[in-house]
């Protein structure tokens, strides 16, 4: 008991110092992690080094701070207030604008020392009431001890333990809706998937519908029924496989209109768009939408009778016209070329019956491309697209060309481990063989269909964008948003890597990147984008003076020089529900790349420029220095992340507390291409990692970046095959070749000789001018007989000041033992 | 008393009914007609006699038999050859019995040439060369490369000729052919001497090599059928013998005798061994097939051992439906009389336990043994059959041949728990539904679509892997109970499956593929219908669907598992129908008429053919309703058969004379332990109140389940459930926390206690809820006594309450400060403030001590109680139904 006791207390010890040392702040979750629009809440942010939380920064507008602050203290359950852990909870009044956009709102906490993961705020339009479950005293897990709510209300629940079941009152008058919607999944924890079930029932017990999933939320289901008296219903929801603790979830339970389709998902910018709102058990009812006038996607929640649905459905806004089926339209023989539309557009229609297909008739011409994205379940609806087309005047047996996936690159998902939802959409990259007109088909991949199973076939011309997206390091396996914004400390350099994808096709020519919307004093350097280079070490700096601050930056990159503008955009996946080995579950996609300025770290590295190259099977140690601000006196930790090919480097080397210099060991290999490279080193405080799940605090700098050139070798060398004899010498004769000049005279030694093996001068000195270079071996008692390979040649040549050393030619040397002497058995 | 009036006159019907004795005995031959072609041909002939009672003789030696016409034939011995072509007879005459045989000849000219698929490889069968214990395995093994039990003739005879030119096969001298040199034992050889060059297979061999190891023609005949003969041998009596003859029927018509050639195997060597010739032996009584395999077939006949000096008389038990007849039958045939009817009281029990998992409570029992209508045993049934308890049993039947059990680590296969969730709920439903058992399989055979939303799509996600071989394994053994695994490799040892048959079956499932659903959990099934073959192991041909042991459907460009489905299901399909049967009759009897239920081979031929084909005709003709064929079981005077056994049926274990005394499954036990003390078990994934036998997926679990053998479907194999007894068992009820746990936790002996019930009381009601019977008259005696000892007499109850106090550490307290305090009392002056104040709290605490050890009291006569259910529940007759 004792001893535990005391370990504990080290532990505790321990973490405080860590905590001491700075670093980024994490946000494990929000609570409640929604609220209403129109009000104010009081929201809980959980984690750890949360102290001295300074802003909170939104990706979306409708959310302003009243106020943020540090929990020092809480009430016990006796009354009297205790303290709380240092650094882990930080309270914050939200105002949630009347106007607020409903659904999930994307935010990162700041603090003195950076920006937390990003999380998701979810604003609903219902009032929020709360469970009052209290465990072993007043349950609500049946209809008797249900917990009465009032209809249009959003109910903050929590299911205390597997098995625990939460029983909810709702008094509705005939022909009202009885509907609920969970939130759960959607909110996002670092691991498993809060999966719930929902059931209705009425006054007597009987199970009216039930509901584990649904198309629009996957794991969150909805429900909808008629009332088919007046009195009360009672809504159930428990998990969805008695499995999982403590799951939060937010129940929207009332007589919402809870749409599961709108057709048609889309309409032109601007465009005052005629909606059919599906999945009401009242009947479907039709609704006009005023589409905004920028393309991309539009939250809209329908609201009937003065109450929203209390989530938006997404709908697409595009650039150009809809075109909407008309059956019968089963087969391509059935659609009337009357009917055929120029590209592009964006074709319309439900898969309404199991085995249902739908065909659209367009012209194209010779050459022209196009690419076809069938939306479906990206949209929230069940069908699971496939799309062909035939042409027209073709064979009648002509193979169509057929897609039913997409890759994620084509949508502009950075990669991501696990799975979107959104891939089982296809997209079809179409070029017309001829002038004339083509089907497009669609139909479900599994043969179902239903009245709710709405799609969209976006067709637009073919486009290559590139997007930038930040590469994951090996510590994302276990913290997947780790690193994945920027921290700079004013007056410091950062650096992270940045990678590239293309929606289509490889990009050709030489691209530059460009920060978009970057505080004042701070600036980035990225080398350029060649092809075949699709990650490059990006360098921020922050100059001294720059305020703390947080913004929203873009990431993009255009040709060098040219004039022609590509699409481009920072695009990052947040992961979240971790399930089974290394997958998720939940993927939130973000177009912003989230930068804090914070104050001036402890500490700056700077690294002495090599003036000599690196040679082709050569190695290089490369001086740096530690500058530490007073009073900071831990380890610094040294290395380089981002590595041209070929070039292979040491392990982290740590700079010990106190000391102030240390050498990066750079080796090329022999097929490491000639180029100069722009390069930093990456340091971060603290010793070296443990493992990937090491979740030590760091603050991470950067050296300025600096040039690297990676040059042929000075001379190749020749060994020939030689023996030797066990206590004799002889001579080993290397022809040299000279491929690059050297100043002055070369050290040479023979390296990786076999024990027993010495040299009679342990160095020869060469010239520019030797064509070979002779050594004398000699072999003791202790050499054993056999052949030996791989003997090289050491060679270190002065370049330019700098001493380069560089290893050459492969010997094979056999040793033999005493003439004479019978080997010993 | 009513019982025992019942078994009265079901002796007196015993006692009137005479075995009545036919008329004489017949003689017959085998084959019954000779058919010689070639001039090498040759039949032996076997003469049996077959007595009133049905008993056989071979009297193969002492019969005569003569030719009609010798210009035709020759008869040597007991074997016919032929001369010249032509029709004749053979006279056999045995005392005053005759019987004629047809004889013909054909081609008595001609020469055969040797021929290496019909002479040479059914000697490497029959020594055995080719088997796994010696150069037979998949891809041959030890050298010499054979194929298992000659699958590829081809490849056999490339590697005797081609792979080790002259030596295997010396033409030159065909003597010296190694061939030759290790079978006789010339050079050193593992499998030893196998015969000497006199032997008929020696010549053989030579012959086909002096002949230069010629291969086959195209036309060379295959065998297109087996027989073995007689089908059917009574001995009565031990150690007589009966020969046996094997015929061949070929493809170009011709029949051979290939008694030589064929090997021979017993189900059972101790009751009829066979040896290398083919030659019967009688063993113990009972019974038992001998099996001829020649080529790819396997072929069995029947034999029945009865004792020699039987004075077998049939009680002439009446029957209760057609079940009886035809297990009756049988038992005749066996001269096994069965077992009186069981009480009202162990049918209750066994009702109870087999039809809803559960024992009956006291109300039930009291009702049903108060219940005077004859026909109280039908309304039970009819009754139980409808308790949702019944849907539980056989869902978790269908869980363990389905295989749901989740395994989250790999969800790409789409065995997620929240896949089997579904699964499970969907199985639970069509049984609650009473959905047909042929409909019931069709949906699952054509499953398709998301592991969420389909749930039959689920059967084509149970195994780690899709591969269409291993779902085609499984597919056979669940619905069809055959086991195809062997024939993946090489054509079945024991049945008749072939490589064609088994990647034929498997090419149903060919075009199956998985891909993942708009989640990582969800898997969606799918079938690429343009890819429904799989290519043969040994030729690489393209298999087409062919369903197993019947038709090639037309299938291209569809889901085949459609005709599959319909195929499988259908009411013709006899290994559908009574594999379900066989199922659920094994439910009821502890095995199944084939045992186990999933291994349906020739080789593993039913107890009782004609029961078996009945159930499944009845079932096929109740159009699969599962509850129409329990109602048939159950009623059946062959279920309500006592476990206890006569003096004829002790050692059945096989024909149902009797009820087979069978060990609780886990879940069973588990849920009548818990429902008897009244308390309640928690499972994981599991709602509270979730009973073991409703766990719906295979990997939750407790220790108690695993210990008694629950099924952990991983495979679709009937041998999971595992209901033997082991010590691991016997341990866990004896010192296991189960157990001593929930007689803690029941209020059942508390309650009963609180209603002031005697002793007897108490005991009488503990014995009808765990045994479903009262004590007898001593157990009762002899248990009260013991309670009254233990809780009447003040030394022993001291000593009881002294053991239930000492972990109280309370107590102990109390205790010592009263000590003190008297301690402290004994120095104060009397009267004194303090020593009043002293002496009230002494009182209040030795007030409090006599509380705490009259509720010990209490507890302790419980608890002695609580021994008596403690030793019922290790009783044998508790964890056993009978």
């Amino acid at each position: 008991m004792r001893v535990s006791h005391l370990i504990l207390a080290f532990a505790g010890l321990l973490s405080c110092v860590a905590a001491a040392d700075a670093g980024t702040p994490r946000l494990a979750r929000m609570y409640p992690p929604g609220g209403q629009k129109g009000t104010t809440v009081e929201v809980e942010f959980t984690g750890k080094y949360l102290e001295q939380p300074r802003e909170i920064l939104f990706y979306e507008p409708g959310i302003t701070v009243e106020s943020l602050e540090m929990i020092e203290t809480v009430a016990a359950p006796n009354g009297k207030s205790q303290p709380v852990e240092a650094g882990t909870r930080v309270r914050a009044k939200l105002k949630v604008a009347a106007d607020c956009p409903l659904g999930p709102h994307g935010l990162r906490l700041r603090t003195s020392n950076g920006l937390t993961e990003y999380h998701r705020f979810f604003v609903g339009p219902f009032p929020t009431v709360e469970e009052n479950e209290i465990t072993n005293k007043a349950r609500n897990d049946t209809r008797e001890t249900a917990t009465a709510v009032p209809v249009n209300s959003t109910v903050l629940g929590k299911l205390n333990d597997a098995t625990d079941v939460d029983v909810y009152r709702v008094e509705v008058k005939r022909g009202q809706r009885v509907s609920a919607e969970i939130e759960a999944a959607r909110l996002g924890v670092d691991r498993g998937i809060p999966d719930l079930h929902l059931t209705i029932y009425d006054a007597n017990g009987k199970k009216l519908a039930a509901a584990d999933d649904s198309a629009l939320f996957v794991q969150d289901p909805v429900l909808s029924i008629l009332a088919d008296r007046d009195g009360a219903y009672f809504v159930e929801v428990r998990h969805s496989m008695y499995n999982g603790a403590g799951d939060i979830y937010r129940l929207h339970v009332g007589t919402f209109s809870r749409p599961t389709g709108i057709y048609p998902a889309g309409g032109a910018v601007g465009e005052q768009l005629k909606v059919r709102i599906i999945g009401d058990p009242k009947g479907s009812w039709d609704a006009t939408v005023t589409l905004p006038a920028t393309a991309g996607d539009f939250p809209f929640a329908a609201v009937t009778d003065g109450v929203s649905a209390p989530s938006p459905n997404r709908l697409r806004v595009s650039p150009f016209p809809n075109v909407l089926e008309a059956e019968p339209n089963d087969s391509p023989d059935s659609v009337s070329s009357v009917v055929a539309s120029t590209l592009p557009v964006a074709f319309n229609g439900i898969i309404d019956k199991p085995g249902d297909v739908d065909c659209f008739r367009f012209r194209a011409k010779k050459g022209e491309q196009f690419r076809f994205h069938a939306m479906a379940q990206a949209l929230g609806s069940p069908v699971d697209p496939v799309i062909w087309i035939k042409s027209v005047s073709g064979k009648p047996n002509a193979a169509a060309q057929r897609v039913s996936d997409s890759r994620a690159n084509q949508l502009g998902f950075a990669p991501a481990g696990g799975l979107t939802r959104e891939t089982h959409d296809p997209v079809l990259e179409f070029t017309a063989a001829a002038d004339g007109e083509y089907v497009l088909g669609i139909e479900d991949e599994r043969g179902d269909g239903g009245n709710d199973y709405v799609y969209r076939i976006e067709v637009r011309s073919e486009e290559n964008a590139i997007y930038t997206y930040i590469a994951p390091e090996p510590e994302n396996q276990f913290q997947p948003q780790a690193r994945q914004n920027i921290t700079v400390p004013a007056g410091n350099r950062t650096t992270f890597q940045v990678a590239v994808f293309t929606t289509n096709r490889p990009f050709t020519g030489e691209l530059e990147l460009v920060g978009v919307n970057l505080p004042k004093g701070v600036t980035i350097h990225a080398p350029k984008l060649t092809p075949g280079l699709t990650k490059v070490p990006v360098v921020v700096e922050a100059e001294a003076g720059v305020a703390p601050q947080a913004a929203l930056i873009d990431l993009i990159v255009r040709p060098v020089g040219g004039k022609e503008s590509i699409p481009s955009g920072y695009r990052q996946m947040i992961q979240m529900n971790a399930y089974g080995n290394n997958d998720y579950y939940l993927h939130a996609p973000i177009d912003k790349l989230a930068l804090a300025v914070i104050e001036a770290a402890p500490f700056q590295v700077q690294v002495e420029e090599p003036k000599s190259a690196l040679v082709q099977n050569g190695e290089m140690a490369l001086k740096f220095k530690v500058v530490r601000e007073k009073g900071y006196e831990g380890p610094v930790t040294v290395q380089m992340e981002w590595k041209p090919t070929g070039i292979s480097t040491t392990t982290p080397v740590t700079v010990p507390a106190g000391e102030t210099e240390g050498t990066y060991l750079l080796g090329a290999s022999r097929n490491a291409t000639a180029a100069i490279h722009n390069v930093t080193l990456t340091a971060s405080s603290g010793g070296a990692r443990a493992g990937y799940n090491d979740s030590s605090n760091r603050t991470y700098v950067a050296t300025q970046p600096f040039k690297l050139t990676i040059a042929e070798p000075h001379v190749e060398a020749r060994i020939p095959r030689t023996s030797i004899e066990r206590g004799k010498t002889t001579t080993l004769v290397c022809k040299l070749n000279h491929l690059q000049p050297f100043e002055g005279n070369a050290t040479a030694t023979l390296a990786r000789l076999p024990r027993g093996i010495e040299l009679v001068e342990a160095t020869r000195e060469i010239s520019g001018k030797d064509k070979e270079v002779t050594f004398t071996l000699r072999a003791t008692g202790d050499a054993l007989v056999g052949n030996y390979q791989g003997i090289v040649l050491d060679l270190t040549v002065t370049d330019k000041g700098q001493s380069v050393r560089q290893l050459s030619g492969n010997g094979v040397l056999r040793v033999d033992s005493e003439r004479g002497v019978t080997p010993k058995k | 008393m009513r019982t025992s009036r019942f078994y009265l006159f079901t002796l007196a019907v015993i006692l009137i009914s005479p075995c009545l004795a036919s008329a004489a005995s017949t003689l017959k031959v085998f084959p019954s007609s000779v058919e010689l072609r070639g001039q090498d041909a040759k039949q032996a002939l076997i003469v049996q006699e077959v007595d009133d009672q049905g008993i056989t003789r071979d009297v193969t030696a002492t019969a005569k038999l003569r030719l009609v016409d010798p210009t035709l034939a020759t008869l040597k011995g007991k074997t016919v050859a032929p001369k010249k072509d032509g029709s004749t007879k053979i006279v056999i005459e045995l005392g005053k019995l005759s019987l004629e045989v047809p004889v013909v000849v054909k081609d008595a000219a001609k020469d055969r040439a040797v021929s290496f698929r019909l002479d040479v490889m059914p000697v490497f069968m029959k020594h055995g060369c080719n088997n796994g214990s010696c150069h037979g395995a998949a891809r041959g093994k030890d050298g010499f490369m054979l194929s298992l039990f000659g699958y590829d003739p081809a490849g056999d005879y490339f590697r005797l000729t081609r792979a080790i030119v002259g030596r295997r096969v010396d033409i030159a001298a065909p003597e010296k052919s190694l061939l030759l040199e290790k079978t006789t034992g010339a050079v050193a050889h593992t499998g030893g001497k196998l015969f000497d060059a006199k032997h008929d297979d020696y010549k053989t061999l030579l012959s086909w090599l002096t002949a230069g190891a010629p291969d086959d023609g195209d036309n060379t005949p295959e065998p297109t059928g087996v027989e073995l003969l007689p089908r059917k041998v009574v001995f009565a009596g031990k150690d007589q013998l009966q020969k046996t003859v094997v015929v061949a029927n070929y493809s170009d018509g011709s029949v051979r005798d290939v008694t030589q050639l064929a090997l021979y195997m017993s189900n059972n060597e101790a009751i009829a061994a066979i040896n290398k010739d083919g030659v019967v032996k009688a063993g113990g009584r009972g019974g038992a097939f001998v099996f001829a395999r020649f080529g790819k077939y396997t072929v069995g006949s029947e034999v029945i051992v009865l004792p020699t000096d039987d004075k077998f008389v049939w009680p002439k038990a009446p029957e209760h439906n057609y079940i009886d007849g035809l297990v009756f039958d049988k038992l005749k045939k066996l001269h096994l009389a069965p077992s009186e009817l069981a009480t009202d009281a162990a049918f209750l029990r066994r009702l109870y336990l087999d039809l809803i998992g559960l024992p009956p409570t006291r109300e039930e029992y009291d009702s049903f043994l108060a219940d005077i209508d004859p026909k109280k045993r039908a309304k039970l049934i009819d009754t139980l059959i409808e308790r949702p308890e019944f849907v539980d049993m056989w869902t978790m039947k269908w869980g363990e041949l389905l295989r749901i059990r989740a395994a989250n680590n790999q969800p790409q296969y789409g065995r997620d728990a929240k896949a089997m969730f579904s699964y499970a709920a969907w199985v639970k439903d069509q049984m609650a539904k009473n959905r047909p058992l042929n409909e019931f399989a069709a949906e699952l055979l054509v499953g398709t679509g998301s592991n969420f939303r389909s749930p039959p799509s689920n059967l084509y996600t149970a195994s780690e892997r899709l591969t269409p071989e291993k779902t085609a394994e499984d597919i056979a053994q669940v619905f069809l109970g055959t086991r195809i695994q062997c024939a993946q490799c090489h054509n079945h040892p024991f049945d008749r499956w072939t490589l064609d048959d088994y990647y034929g079956f498997a090419a149903f499932f060919a075009g199956l593929n998985l891909k993942r659903g708009v989640e990582g959990r969800e898997v969606v099934v799918n079938n690429n219908n343009a890819a429904n073959t799989v290519a043969h192991p040994v030729d690489g041909r393209r298999m087409k669907p062919k369903f197993l042991g019947g038709a090639i459907p037309e299938v291209d460009g569809q889901d085949p598992r459609k005709a599959l489905a319909t195929w499988l299901t259908s009411p013709e399909n006899a290994a559908f129908s009574q594999t379900m049967a066989n199922i659920i009759w094994s439910h009821f009897f502890g095995r199944g008429i084939v045992e186990p239920v999933d291994d349906v081979r020739i080789s593993n031929p039913p107890s009782n053919k004609e029961l078996l084909e009945e159930l499944g005709k009845k079932l096929a003709g109740y159009g699969f309703d599962k509850k129409k064929l329990v109602r048939d079981i159950c009623n059946s005077r062959t279920y309500q058969l006592s476990a206890t056994p006569n003096a004829t049926n002790e050692l059945d274990e096989a024909y149902f004379s009797h009820s087979y005394v069978r060990r609780l499954r886990a879940e069973v036990l588990l849920d009548t332990i818990t429902r008897v003390t009244g308390t309640e078990d928690r499972f994981n994934l599991s709602p509270a109140g979730t009973r073991a036998v409703q766990i719906h997926t295979g990997e939750v679990t407790n220790y108690f389940l695993t210990t008694f053998g629950r099924a952990p479907r991983e495979t679709p194999c009937s041998c999971e459930v595992n209901r033997e007894a082991n010590l691991s068992q016997a341990l866990h009820l004896v010192n296991g926390d189960t157990i001593t746990q929930k007689i803690a936790q029941s209020k059942l002996i508390s309650g009963l206690l609180a209603d002031k019930k005697t002793t007897e009381e108490v005991i009488v009601e503990l014995y009808i809820r765990t045994l479903s019977r009262k004590p007898t008259a001593d157990e009762l005696k002899r248990l009260a006594d013991i309670v009254r000892r233990e809780t009447t007499e003040p030394q022993r109850l001291r000593e009881l309450v002294t053991i239930l106090l000492k972990p109280d550490v309370n107590y102990a307290r109390v205790e010592e400060r009263i000590q003190t305090l008297k301690a402290d009392l004994a120095k104060l002056p009397k009267g004194s403030k303090e020593a009043i104040s002293v002496g009230k709290q002494l009182e209040t605490l030795e007030q409090q001590q006599i509380a705490a050890r009259k509720r010990y009291e209490s507890t302790a006569v419980a608890s002695v109680y609580g021994d008596i259910l403690w030793g019922l529940f290790n009783s044998t007759e508790f964890t056993f139904n009978h």
